[in-house]
């Protein structure tokens, strides 16, 4: 393999229609762009784009519009306030490969998964809304000056050299197992993050970084299998899915945890209890838990292991690891 | 006893696929394939998409006529031509208008912004009714110019702005970076394009499906349409005027695409990429077989089969060709569609994209029984031959009787399928089994709690998450045991099979498992009355 190309974040940016509706004025729909240094005709083509996709879809469905799948990008939608809409899109990773003598590019599509990154612009928001407060509420503090939410966003976004920004270039760049990782502990459980808010004991970018890597160890002695709890109600958790930042110290193929996200997501779906098994191509297994507010993942390599077995192996672990808690069986 | 016995194999096993029980493939395939395959196992759904995939003409059929009697064939080609040249006199008139028409798309497709999207533009259209709205499923084809060729719900003509907005999105996104537009989300919404040159496929789903089964579905409303027209036809039809207005040529065919996607909310065979048999004794299958072999034995006879109430009685093939599942999936949906055959012995073209996508085959097409159940199909290069194929269904249809195989057919018939009971296994409520060598499934009727519309298009739902979260591209499995609220759910992939199993919400794991274990044995001792396992050819 000649090439290969990573997810990468092309741009991010927040725009609202209804400040440029005439023709000739669509620059004022910007309200913030990343990479700054775009010209602005293919600002207002994005942006151009983005609007006549909400519209499209608003035509069918009551609920917004999430998200644009095409073979080479990912562009994820969001909107917190009313006809604000924030809005970024990252690359879809490719390796190169040749048949028959000839080059092409294999996109890798799944490997982008709508959750993640939906969880990350909403991160991005919450983070300018808890230092900022609603874009609205800057409008409103400022007479309305859209030029000051303008700046606002700018200064949030590019200057402070934000957290979000820092997360996306290293963490789509090079790692995204790193970006799995922060996705499970703080928008799988996006309770944690709030809590993290708006207790206050987030003091500084930087001590949020520390916060979140900051993970429980659980009992690792056995090294057969791995697991996430996390419960909704009280924020306990208990993890030995842990990511060690310095010594990128990865525990399970980025694969599982993606898997691990599918199942999650399957299950969100389904607000009520259930239980997930599944076997991989490569043999290990997977077992993930819903009940009331508890979720609970394991991830067992145990190549000749049955159904049966596994279902064993995990109320093992259960009785000795959440010896108290029940888990439907 | 026996329980016994296969909780000692569920405990012991230890090979790769004796997750459940011994690895071995309840069918076996004693012959070469029947309908099938080689390129389908990998309809990878990334090729749906990909040009290759584009069901290139193979000149098959150019290839048989020129092997057989070349007296009088007429060639397939030439006849397209004839027709076409008459297409584009009767529209010489229309000419100026078009070029017209071709240069206000062109400009509506450079304008980046997309039409003026307002939504008062919307108004006197379909689009605003509820009813249309609230579909669970539309599909839309339209030209690359953006002209409208066929909705499932509404008139084409209301619906000329928005698929103005659906080509003029396709086309952004091209124009701007080679790309090419895949998918919308919205809440449950999914909205799926296709480029198929020269024609845009839209799906617009708020079920289970996940992208790539309803590209799977796009990829077979285009298929349908070729076999009406022919690649060869769209394609040159397009090149002359890209303006075209398809509905002209495919007047009469929406039946046939609206059928198809009816089919696809409550037949599991698209879903699958396999086709259910009719359950006979293998010894009257054979008979069957046997009599249209000795009776059809003619030179040009292609295909040769027997359809009872969507299901397959039987398939005689020329020696060197193969029917693809998606192929045959079209011949069912046309005589699915059709009630016309039921009048008259008929006599229509169709192409099968997967066989030979340039050309026409001809179907001479007939019921055997008063009640019109039992079709036969014989498909022919040659198109001179209704009077021999005619003459052949006579004598088949007198063998049939004499042996009593039509009897036999309509027997099971109306055992309808076989019910769950049959198979002796209380825990189970329904399943899905495919043998993928054959590309042929197998499935009991559906009993309680899946007889309302509304459960059974959720058990579909079920059967479409499995599938999809299964079959992911990036991240497949072998096994997925799922406990939901409504139902357990277990699908097992093994390199001969795929089995996905509905329980009740309540089953244990052992009691499921000692289920499938059950049920496989069940199959493999049915598998003759179940499954074509013969290849029979001419």
């Amino acid at each position: 393999m000649s090439s290969k190309g990573n997810i990468t974040l092309l741009n991010f940016f927040v725009f609202n229609s209804t400040y440029g509706p005439r023709e000739g004025e669509e620059d004022k729909k910007i309200m913030y762009f990343y990479p700054p240094n775009t010209d602005i005709d293919t600002k207002i083509k994005k942006i151009g784009l983005c609007e006549a996709v909400v519209k499209f879809t608003e035509t069918f469905s009551d609920k917004p519009c999430e998200s644009v799948h095409t073979q080479k990008t990912r562009q994820i939608y969001f909107e917190p306030e009313k006809e604000f809409w924030v809005v970024m899109t990252v690359s879809i990773p490719y390796v190169e490969k040749s048949k028959d003598g000839s080059q092409y590019l294999e996109y890798h599509e799944e490997d982008v998964q709508d959750r993640v990154y939906k969880a990350i612009l909403q991160q991005a928001y919450r983070m300018f809304q808890f230092f900022n407060g609603t874009f609205y509420d800057v409008l409103t503090c400022n007479d309305n000056d859209v030029k000051v939410l303008q700046k606002r966003l700018d200064h949030f976004y590019s200057r402070d050299s934000l957290l979000f920004l820092l997360l996306l270039r290293s963490g789509l760049d090079q790692d995204d197992m790193r970006i799995m990782y922060k996705y499970l502990t703080t928008s799988l459980f996006p309770t944690y993050l709030e809590q993290e808010l708006q207790g206050g004991s987030v003091t500084s970018p930087a001590r949020m970084t520390a916060t979140h890597a900051g993970v429980h160890y659980g009992n690792s002695s056995d090294p057969l299998y791995r697991y996430i709890y996390f419960n909704h109600m009280n924020l306990a958790q208990k993890t030995t899915v842990h990511v060690d930042n310095k010594k990128s110290n990865v525990n399970i193929p980025v694969e599982t945890l993606r898997l691990l996200s599918d199942i999650s997501s399957d299950m969100s779906k389904n607000c009520e209890d259930g239980e997930t098994i599944v076997k991989t191509v490569s043999d290990s297994w997977i077992v993930g838990k819903k009940s009331d507010e508890r979720e609970f993942y394991v991830v067992i390599n145990q190549k000749n292991s049955n159904l049966i077995e596994i279902n064993d192996e995990v109320k093992k672990l259960c009785a000795t690891n959440f010896n108290s808690i029940f888990f439907l069986d | 006893m026996a329980e016994g016995k296969e909780a000692e194999q569920v405990s012991t096993s230890d090979s790769d696929q004796a997750d459940f029980i011994e690895p071995e493939t309840p069918v076996e395939i004693k012959n070469s394939m029947l309908v099938t395959t080689d390129s389908y196992e990998h309809i990878d759904y990334q090729d749906l998409e990909s040009p290759v995939y584009d069901s290139h003409p193979s000149g098959i059929i150019h290839a048989i006529v020129r092997s057989g009697s070349v007296e009088e064939s007429t060639d397939t080609n030439d006849e397209e031509l004839h027709t076409q040249c008459e297409e584009s006199n009767e529209d010489a008139s229309s000419n100026e208008l078009s070029s017209k028409e071709i240069s206000d798309v062109t400009e509506e497709v450079s304008k980046p912004e997309v039409p003026e999207l307002n939504s008062a533009e919307f108004d006197e259209d379909d689009v605003q009714t509820p009813e249309w709205r609230n579909q669970k499923k539309h599909v839309f084809i339209l030209s690359e110019a953006g002209k409208p060729v066929y909705s499932r719900h509404g008139t084409e003509d209301k619906l000329v702005t928005i698929m103005g907005v659906m080509q003029a999105l396709v086309s952004f996104v091209h124009d701007n970076g080679k790309d090419a537009l895949r998918c919308i989300i919205a809440g449950e919404h999914r909205f799926v394009f296709l480029v198929k040159d020269p024609l845009i496929l839209v799906g617009v789903s708020r079920g289970q499906d996940s992208t790539q089964q309803v590209l799977l579905q796009l990829s077979y409303v285009y298929n349908q349409v070729l076999s009406v027209l022919t690649y060869s036809t769209l394609h040159r039809i397009f090149k002359q005027r890209r303006n075209y207005d398809l509905r002209r040529l495919l007047s009469g065919a929406e039946k046939f695409l609206d059928n198809l996607l009816n089919m696809f909310d409550s037949e599991p065979s698209f879903l699958l990429g396999a086709v259910e048999c009719l359950p006979l004794d293998s010894v009257i299958r054979d008979m069957i077989a046997q009599s249209i072999v000795q009776h059809a034995k003619v030179k040009d006879l292609v295909f040769a089969l027997i359809l009872a109430n969507n299901k397959l009685v039987t398939l005689v093939r020329m020696k060197k060709y193969y029917l693809h599942p998606m192929d045959l999936h079209l011949i069912i949906n046309l005589v699915n569609a059709s009630e016309s055959f039921k009048a008259a012995e008929s006599w229509t073209p169709i192409c099968l994209p997967k066989f030979d996508s340039s050309g026409f085959l001809q179907a001479h097409i007939s019921y055997l029984d008063e009640s019109c159940q039992t079709c036969l199909l014989l498909l022919s290069v040659d198109r001179e031959s209704f009077f021999t194929l005619s003459d052949c269904k006579n004598r088949i249809k007198d063998r049939l009787l004499k042996y009593n195989g039509l009897k036999a057919i309509s027997d099971s018939l109306t055992r309808t399928s076989y019910s769950i009971q049959q198979c002796g296994i209380s825990d189970l409520r329904h399943f899905l089994y495919k043998s993928r060598s054959t590309a042929q499934y197998t499935s009991p009727e559906l009993e309680a709690p899946y007889l309302s519309q509304e459960e059974q298009e959720r058990l579909f739902g079920l059967y479409h998450y499995l599938h999809h979260r299964i079959h992911t591209t990036a991240r497949p499995l072998k096994i997925l045991y799922s406990v939901g609220p409504h139902e357990t759910l277990l699908g097992w992939i093994t390199q001969g099979f795929e089995l996905y199993a509905v329980f009740g919400p309540l089953v244990t794991k052992p009691a499921a498992i000692h289920a499938i274990n059950r049920l496989l044995r069940w199959i493999k001792k049915e598998e003759d009355r179940l499954f074509i396992l013969n290849s029979v050819t001419f």
